[in-house]
């Protein structure tokens, strides 16, 4: 070294030691960012750590969902349903999946209900029709039975599962029961395509 | 001696301020000068190769909107959308007046879902534009562009309005504005299709749906507008 | 010839010149030639070959207090202590960062639920007095309903498995309190909750709390049936009270009665008991043991 104090020489010699660890140490950032946005993509929406807690069942069973028990009881299907004393089509079918609701600890009811099908398609309850269900609560331990009603293509296909949950909104952190329903054939969907008398909903009268 | 890369103390001058400032200035400066290859490089290169992937040196969408004819189906995204006709509707049950007496406009376009999910009124809303006609209400406006939303939707299978659409299930649908009685009546207008693509909300953890600009997917200028305010 | 510091210096290998120490210990910004000037020569502690062997720096040599050492000297010495000593601060940092990375919407998730979830303040013995924001309440009685008809004289009807209950509670509103109304549960042994007046039971005679309305006719009707321990007076009907009255300047007594849908085999233990504007806090009244 000079008595000059540093040079330039030894400034660039220096930055010569220094560099390749700057580069790696900045490369290694560029990775590691990559790599997390890489992951963001594949995991898909939200981070997961407030996903619903899903129970799953089959259909006559009783699953606990939290504030509510429910059942499926099972479910069926045509063109067209009775709905504020009107009849009302689609250019798909209609599926009505029966089921019960008991309240546990707290008065409530049905908030959310989503039907998904064999091609991985979800169906949000239709706004088409009146949902009584969706509307109906009950004190604890007493049951309400009703129909909910989801508007569905007509190439929908099995396996074909519902899911059920007390929040209306947000069902982050909170159970959702997910059922599997019966067999849904091509002649199923056929067969209730072709039934034209309109469907009534059955359930518990409030 | 030489002293040249340190301040000799006795040379700053007495004011310990002075002093101190020429300490940290020269020492940041120096620090600077010779790491500063460095650091411009791995900015410039953690900048670039951030940009790659993730899309910043994509072609920015050039001027030209595709143009798609009356009654031909094109993807917008979450939903294949076929316009067939501008209409001015008459008073429904269904449509409320923000203010007595406007007209109403609508866009009737055959639609459906092609995404996997029940598309809600909102988000097929969001999806088209009017342009080219005057004294539209907006009584929601498009935050980039400050054009006017749609007013409402219905479905023209029961005349409701429409809370959602179906995947797989096409509907005919009237998308529709409202506009000011005292404006021109509109000759033609412009319909505009937005082409929107799945997002994520951490909120409810869903995906929400986002368009990737301020430029329309698709375009269908000068499309004559009916009258059938009488039925 | 040795440098402040105590370091070993590399000497040119001709007649060195006299010159005074370059690195006084008041300039660091000096040092750190001297440490690259050793790096590049010695990346090992170990002197190199190729310099002039010095007198090392014997601990018989008088030990100053060198300059403080640079950042680069500290990092070099750091490198040498173990890996925990190195990260102990990370580590100390590392259960906050992951509790706040992970726990932020789970904390506001959690914030949500608790809001809905209703508490108790205080549990009041069978037949004594609670107090619920200025308003003062007692359990009367629950009992089963046996009345069979409603108030049009229709036959009651019910769910199927269930059986209706009716509390009565006395409500005392202080002189000069406006009544905020109030919202019941009755509790059973298992710890449900049920609400009162639930669907179904609209057609059946019931007595509210008293709640005074800023506009309208007035207070809320209330029998004054059951003995309140202070004197009370009438509490004025609806038709008379003038259109927005002010709170009365007589304390009002006043019975309640409220229904309640039990599953067949329920057993109430507690009735909750909060003042409107007290919700969700409630007054656990414990029901006497009398209940049928």
């Amino acid at each position: 070294m000079s008595p000059l104090g540093p040079g330039l020489a030894d400034r660039a010699r220096e930055t010569a030691v220094r560099l390749p660890r700057l580069l790696t140490a900045g490369v290694l950032v560029v990775l590691t960012v990559l790599a997390g946005s890489w992951l963001d993509r594949v995991n898909g929406p939200g981070n997961g750590d407030d996903r619903p807690f899903v129970v799953t069942g089959r259909t006559g069973e009783t699953v606990d969902a939290r504030k509510l028990d429910v059942a499926v009881l099972g479910m069926r299907g045509g063109a067209v349903i009775t709905s504020y004393h009107k009849p009302v089509d689609t250019a798909g079918v209609w599926l009505l999946v029966r089921i019960r609701v008991t309240p546990r600890s707290e008065s409530g009811g049905l908030g959310w209900a989503r039907l998904t099908d064999g091609r991985g398609r979800r169906f949000n309850l239709t706004g088409r029709v009146d949902q009584p269900m969706t509307v109906t609560t009950s004190q604890p331990g007493l049951p309400i039975e009703g129909e909910l009603v989801f508007e569905v293509p007509r190439d929908v296909m099995g396996p074909i599962s519902v899911q059920l949950a007390f929040p209306p909104i947000d069902q982050r952190m909170d159970a959702v029961a997910e059922v599997e329903l019966p067999e849904l054939t091509a002649a199923t969907v056929a067969g209730w395509v072709a039934t034209t008398a309109p469907l009534t909903l059955a359930g518990t009268p409030s | 001696m030489s002293t040249r890369g340190r301040t000799p103390p006795s040379r700053a001058g007495s004011d310990p301020v002075a002093r101190l400032g020429k300490i940290v200035a020269g020492r940041t400066l120096t620090r600077l000068f010779r790491t500063a290859p460095a650091v411009s490089g791995l900015v410039v290169g953690f900048g670039v190769l951030v940009c790659l992937p993730t899309g910043g040196f994509d072609k920015v969408r050039d001027d030209e909107i595709p143009v798609v004819a009356l009654g031909d189906p094109f993807d917008a995204g979450f939903m294949t959308v076929s316009v067939t006709a501008v209409r001015l509707l008459p008073d429904a049950d269904v449509l409320f007046h923000t203010h007595p007496g406007d007209r109403w406009i609508a866009v009737v376009a055959e639609i459906e879902v092609t995404d996997d999910r029940t598309l809600n009124e909102l988000s097929l809303k969001s999806a088209f534009r009017l342009t080219g006609v005057q004294g539209l209400r907006g009584n929601v406006k498009d935050s980039l562009t400050g054009e006017a939303l749609p007013d409402a939707a219905v479905l023209a299978r029961d005349s409701q309005n429409l809370i959602s659409l179906q995947p797989g299930v096409p509907e005919r649908v009237g998308i529709v504005w409202e506009q000011d009685p005292a404006a021109p009546l509109p000759r033609t207008a412009q319909v505009e299709v937005y082409h929107f693509t799945e997002g994520v909300n951490t909120i409810g953890g869903d995906s929400h749906y986002w368009r990737p600009g301020a430029d329309p997917g698709a375009k269908l200028p000068d499309v004559p507008v009916q009258d059938r305010r009488k039925g | 010839m040795s440098a402040a510091g105590g370091r070993p210096v590399e000497r040119p290998v001709t007649d060195p010149p006299t010159w005074p120490p370059l690195w006084p210990p008041v300039q660091p910004p000096v040092q750190p030639p001297v440490q690259s000037m050793v790096r590049l020569s010695a990346p090992a502690v170990a002197p190199p070959s190729a310099v002039t062997p010095v007198p090392p720096l014997a601990p018989e040599e008088p030990l100053e207090p060198g300059p403080p050492p640079s950042r680069r000297a500290r990092r070099a010495g750091h490198q040498d202590a173990g890996w925990l000593r190195r990260n102990a601060w990370g580590l100390v940092a590392l259960p906050f960062a992951v509790t706040l990375a992970v726990g932020w919407d789970v904390h506001v998730v959690l914030n949500q639920r608790a809001a809905e979830r209703p508490s108790v303040t205080a549990t009041v013995p069978a037949g004594g007095w609670g107090t619920s924001g200025q308003v003062r309440y007692r359990v009367a009685s629950v009992d089963r309903v046996t009345e069979r008809l409603d108030k049009y004289g229709l036959p009651v009807k019910l769910p199927a498995g269930s059986v209706l209950w009716r509390s009565h509670v006395d409500v005392v509103v202080p002189a000069g309190v406006k009544a905020p109304g109030c919202v019941t549960r009755l509790v059973d042994r298992e710890g449900r909750r049920f609400d009162d007046g639930p669907r179904g039971t609209s057609a059946l005679k019931a007595t509210p709390c008293p709640l005074d309305v800023d506009d309208g006719p007035g207070t809320g009707t209330g029998t004054s049936a059951g003995a309140p321990p202070a004197g009370s007076s009438a509490p004025p009907s609806r038709s008379a009270a003038p259109p927005t009255p002010p709170p009365p300047s007589t304390e009002r007594a006043v019975q309640v009665s409220l229904l309640y849908l039990l599953p067949d085999g329920a057993r109430p233990t507690q009735l909750w008991i909060a003042s409107t504007d007290q919700v969700p806090h409630y007054l656990a009244l414990t029901v006497p043991s009398t209940a049928s």
